[in-house]
């Protein structure tokens, strides 16, 4: 049985250790508990109590489900009768019936074939006893707190908050009552006051009070969750401001308000199939003109006259008096721009990056504390200046003997902590880039060549300059294909994919050499050794030189006539007086289409004269 | 209720702490905490510290806990938010499941991305057609904001 029960669990969870593990790992306890069952204690935790594994409260009865996760009465029920789930809280096996009993040792198969003192069809339990029946379904009864009417029942939570306010004056949290999956002896009872508390701000820690639709006067959900759902099916959200900042959605009452919006903020389409189609809007003036012209290129050309209030010329002026949209017009330059534009947030504050360098010191000494107290030591030495950056960097690598840790990180987070001018600041920085150095040496830029074009393109040597260490990282752009070779054997993990790499650049430069030859000398001779030299290559895979050999001789011949070909083109400068009025002509003829689109054409027109 | 098994955590995370990863609270709300996690070595944020914050509902455990990246990572499951697209933070969740549990849980998808279940479909697709590429923009990210 034991293995059958382990095997469920695992089944159902994916990405995290089985709960059984997971259960075992962390309750040193609870060993014994998941699946095997050998008599321990259900949780035994915190001062060997009996402690129930979910709520962390002592034991009385315990709920044993099919697959032994014992759990105690109150959390079993609250799942079963509040949640309405049957699934096990440990490991999310389904179960029809479960067992509340007293024996926290007992399994579920010992109860095979006994007799229950009370079954509960609804919610699918046995319960051993008929106390522990009656400790349980009390549970959901609405009974008044201040003893009237004994323990009856009073029915449901509406009654009871009129039972409250006529008799004690007293009230509910009917929001709470609803959603919180709490038993009616859990919810607190509120005077008036108290009830406006609980609910404006919150009157517990953890819990800030239920949040407010702005738009619908004194509504009120049980948590962000719930509004946010309203929201989303009750009111209207710009999704281009979501894309610009994800973090700050911006909601509007209903469509007209969010079309207010739209013109205000961001380019809509005026076409009137557009304002019908609703939400044809973008974020700026170059997306709306590539929209206009692929969707309405024949109304443009038709009716001249009649768009030219579409483009976003009319709203740019308006921009410049609200001060959301400029704001969000500079930094809305797109996905990967908007990631940059976060490069102000990699200041991080003082407090967190000493966080982080306590963070990493600690993970490094594996977590032990007098280590760490002795790091701390160093780390003060240094501040106050009885120790150089050369002494600290050693005492670094005595104390950090952990084959994983980065001393040199260390040091790097350590320099942050300083200010940028100082002096210790400096000599911290100077030995972490001769490190760094270093390290690159060794290394032979084993990856980086792999990333060098996206240097380029992500990097943008912004960090570079904030970090100080801008020359080590341009010289690892500089030679990265070049140090490839010498890397016969691969030490590092990166290298297979650098290996790749190295192959696929390193093919196409012995082909270049030969086609720069037969351009330059354009002479006969060297075809037979260019041929030859395929030739030779191609004897290992004769089948693909086959049919590489016949495009081959086909390009050469078209070289030869290549100036043919290109002198059409060339003719073009000569004409180019001509052509900018063409280009002129051309461009007046779309300028009535789109006036607004003043700016993009003058770019244009510039283009032009510039050649 | 949910106080009682938040504090039971906080001391087993102190008893015995998670390899590669740190939490507790901020200030004296138990209800919000902050953890860390040390980029996995084999991965390519390897060398960065992570920060997360961690805001428990008043139902916990029977609700999961809120958790999101503060420190920017480029990963095809964490979007530019610090969201995190992992599914026992959503309908896999267990109240037997803890914070230590999870944040390993979110230490291993930095090892092991699932692109087929993006948050951001951008860096999925780049993960899957160019895998380089991914490894070196996480690189440079992790340079950039975790270092």
């Amino acid at each position: 049985m034991s293995d059958t029960t382990r095997g469920q669990p695992k089944r159902n969870f994916r990405r995290t250790q089985g709960p059984v593990d997971a259960v075992r790992k962390s309750d040193a306890k609870s060993d014994g508990e998941a699946g095997k069952r050998t008599g321990n204690k259900v949780d035994t935790s915190s001062g060997g109590d009996n402690v129930c594994l979910i709520c962390a409260e002592n034991i009385r009865y315990v709920a044993v489900p099919p697959c032994n996760h014992v759990v105690c009465h109150t959390c079993a029920f609250r799942q079963r009768a509040l949640y309405g789930k049957k699934s096990c809280l440990v490991c999310r096996t389904e179960a029809e019936n479960v067992v509340f009993c007293r024996d926290q040792d007992a399994s579920y198969e010992s109860f095979d074939g006994k007799q229950f003192a009370q079954v509960d069809d609804k919610f699918g339990i046995s319960f051993t006893v008929v106390e522990i029946a009656d400790a349980t379904l009390s549970l959901l009864k609405h009974t008044c707190p201040f003893g009237d009417e004994g323990d009856s029942d009073l029915g449901s939570y509406k009654k009871y908050n009129t039972h409250l306010k006529d008799k004690h004056g007293k009230t509910l949290c009917m929001i709470c009552a609803s959603h919180k999956k709490a038993f009616p002896r859990e919810l607190p009872v509120f005077t008036p006051n108290q009830l406006r508390l609980h609910q404006a701000k919150g009157d517990s820690k953890g819990f800030s009070g239920h949040p407010m639709c702005k738009y619908c006067s004194g509504q009120r959900f049980y948590s962000g969750d719930e509004l946010s759902v309203h929201m989303r099916d009750k009111h209207e959200r710009c999704h281009i401001c979501d894309r610009i900042d994800p973090a700050n959605p911006q909601y509007f009452k209903n469509y007209e308000q969010l079309f207010d919006h739209f013109k205000d903020a961001h380019y809509i389409c005026t076409a009137q199939t557009c304002l019908d189609n609703k939400f044809v809007v973008f974020q700026d003036e170059l997306d709306l003109q590539a929209h206009i012209l692929k969707e309405h290129g024949s109304i443009l050309r038709t009716s001249n006259n009649s768009l030219p209030a579409n483009s976003g010329r009319k709203y740019q002026s308006r921009l410049s008096t609200f001060t959301q949209p400029t704001s969000r017009n500079s930094s809305s330059q797109r996905l990967d721009q908007n990631k940059k534009g976060a490069d102000e947030n990699p200041e991080d504050t003082l407090e967190m990056k000493t966080k982080r360098m306590h963070e990493r010191a600690r993970h490094y000494l594996k977590y032990s504390h007098a280590d760490y107290e002795q790091f701390l030591a160093i780390n003060e030495g240094y501040k106050n200046r009885l120790m150089t950056a050369q002494d600290l960097f050693t005492a670094y690598q005595n104390l950090f003997k952990n084959p994983e840790a980065n001393t040199t990180l260390l040091l790097y987070d350590f320099s942050e902590l300083f200010f940028k001018n100082s002096q210790q600041h400096k000599d911290l920085r100077l030995i972490y880039d001769s490190e760094q150095e270093k390290q690159d040496r060794q290394n032979k830029f084993p990856s980086l060549s792999s990333s060098s074009m996206l240097a380029g393109n992500v990097i943008g040597g912004s960090w570079g300059k904030s970090s100080g260490s801008a020359k080590p990282a341009a010289r690892q752009y500089n030679f990265p294909t070049l140090k490839k070779p010498t890397n016969s054997q691969p030490v590092l993990r990166p290298q297979p994919v650098s290996y790749s790499k190295s192959k696929t650049i390193s093919s196409p430069p012995s082909p270049a050499p030969t086609i720069k030859k037969s351009q330059s000398m354009d002479k006969s001779e060297y075809k037979p050794t260019y041929l030859d030299s395929k030739v030779s290559t191609s004897q290992s895979t004769p089948s693909l030189n086959r049919s590489k050999f016949p495009p081959l001789p086909k390009p050469q011949e078209k070289r030869f006539r290549a100036p043919l070909v290109n002198e059409p083109n060339i003719p073009d400068p000569s004409q180019w007086s001509k052509a900018p009025q063409g280009a002129q002509q051309s461009s007046e003829d779309f300028i009535p289409l789109s006036n607004g689109k003043k700016k993009g054409k003058q770019k244009q027109l510039l283009f032009h004269i510039g050649i | 209720m949910s106080l009682k098994r938040i504090t039971k955590e906080l001391n087993d995370l102190g008893r015995d702490p998670p390899t590669s990863c740190s939490a507790g609270p901020v200030g004296d709300d138990l209800y919000h905490w902050q953890a860390s996690i040390m980029g996995p070595p084999d991965s390519p944020y390897a060398g960065g510290v992570f920060f997360l914050s961690i805001h428990f509902p008043t139902d916990y455990p029977f609700k999961p806990p809120k958790i999101s990246f503060t420190t920017k990572i480029y990963h095809p499951n964490i979007n530019a938010n610090g969201n995190i697209c992992l599914d026992i933070l959503k309908d896999q969740w267990s109240p037997a499941l803890t914070i230590s549990k999870v944040l390993l849980s979110i230490c291993s998808l930095l090892t092991d991305a699932n692109p087929d279940d993006p948050l951001v479909p951008e860096i999925a697709h780049i993960y899957k057609t160019d895998r380089a590429k991914y490894e070196a923009t996480a690189k440079e990210w992790t340079k950039k904001y975790a270092v």
